[in-house]
């Protein structure tokens, strides 16, 4: 009984330790990896602007043009512009601190709404989604915006949108 | 009751700590094994966690919800690899090795050439100044694992998404076709 009850305390132990480390691992260890890995990159990613990358972390394609920020929506809306690029497709997209995707963070160009100008104008908020041109960012308040530009026909013609964040008060 | 409750806890982290070390080592000699056994096309986000495709699981970042990734993991040091099939109907498709060092040259639908049968035709070699072929994936020299990436973007729903075969050394490795 008392072999048992040790075997039993053991495992429970482990269970208790295990679990501490993997939630400690995903939500401590693995984005602060993802962070120091983007500070010590060249694209040293920011908060009110676009910077082209090479894609080379995200496994990226030659044939893409890459612009990526930061967003934080604990304080503030951000709100994004941009023109309408000429290429086969583009789409911009929100994703958390481990780089993974986030439900209601992506709009392309089918579903974007674009204005009579070729003018795009997309906000990150934490509110309900359903709105059109909106980057729901309810459950993840950081992380990373990626413009993905696939095919454009003159790459260096393709600019980074604007961002411009608003305070909540 | 204390003292052994740390003790539970502390000799319970030893135990975790071995178990993960003998599960990381299982599988790092799985995934080892499994290279060049059997390949097969997988979606390489939606599949990651099917038991059947374990090896084949990895950390996938930046996915992007309208693209499809279907990949194969292959061994380059067996001799040219070549990607064989129809273009998917789709806004934009590309094919691409990974992990290339320079940059990750694609052929897509752009830049893809298809024969008259509207088949393409993509090697991937290490030694493309010898090769005859026309649509050619320069492979790093020193690579012996890699794998081919099948993007597929804004796929038309009406219609079933098509994967090319794959050949290495005028040998079937994967069979394409609808799914």
């Amino acid at each position: 009984m008392s072999v048992l009850l040790w075997v039993v305390t053991r495992l429970v132990g482990a269970v208790v330790v295990g679990g501490v480390f993997l939630v400690l691992a995903y939500s401590v260890i693995l984005p602060a990896i993802v962070k120091t890995g983007y500070r010590l990159s060249k694209e040293g990613l920011e908060l009110d602007r676009f910077k082209l990358t090479g894609g080379e972390q995200a496994s990226g394609s030659e044939d893409a043009v890459y612009y990526a920020a930061l967003y934080d929506c604990r304080k503030a809306v951000t709100k994004i512009t941009g023109s309408v690029p000429d290429a086969v497709y583009w789409m911009i997209g929100i994703y958390d601190s481990r780089l993974q995707r986030i439900p209601g963070g992506h709009l392309n160009d089918a579903t974007v709404e674009v204005t009579e100008g070729g003018q795009f104008h997309l906000v990150i908020q934490s509110l309900p989604g359903n709105l059109s041109n909106t980057l729901e960012c309810r459950r993840h308040r950081t992380g990373l915006i990626i413009y993905r530009v696939f095919l454009p026909v003159d790459k260096d013609q393709v600019a980074p949108p604007t961002i411009q964040r608003i305070p909540i008060k | 009751m204390l003292a052994e409750m740390l003790a539970a806890l502390w000799q319970g982290g030893l135990i975790f700590v071995g178990l993960g070390l003998l599960f990381a080592a299982g599988y790092g000699l799985v995934y080892m094994l499994s290279w060049g056994n059997s390949p097969h096309w997988f979606e390489g986000f939606r599949d990651r966690f099917k038991l059947r495709y374990l090896p084949d699981n990895r950390f996938w970042p930046w996915i992007h919800q309208d693209t499809q990734y279907w990949v194969v993991r292959l061994r380059f040091d067996k001799g040219p690899v070549v990607v064989e099939g129809t273009p998917s109907p789709c806004r934009y498709w590309s094919i691409s090795y990974y992990p290339a060092h320079e940059h990750n040259f694609s052929i897509d639908s752009k830049s893809v050439r298809l024969d008259d049968e509207g088949q393409f035709r993509v090697t991937l070699s290490k030694d493309l100044e010898d090769s005859e072929e026309e649509q050619l994936i320069q492979v790093d020299r020193d690579a012996k694992r890699g794998i081919i990436e099948l993007r597929i973007t804004l796929h038309d729903i009406e219609k079933s998404v098509v994967l090319p075969s794959v050949y290495q050394n005028d040998e079937l490795l994967v069979e394409g076709g609808q799914v």
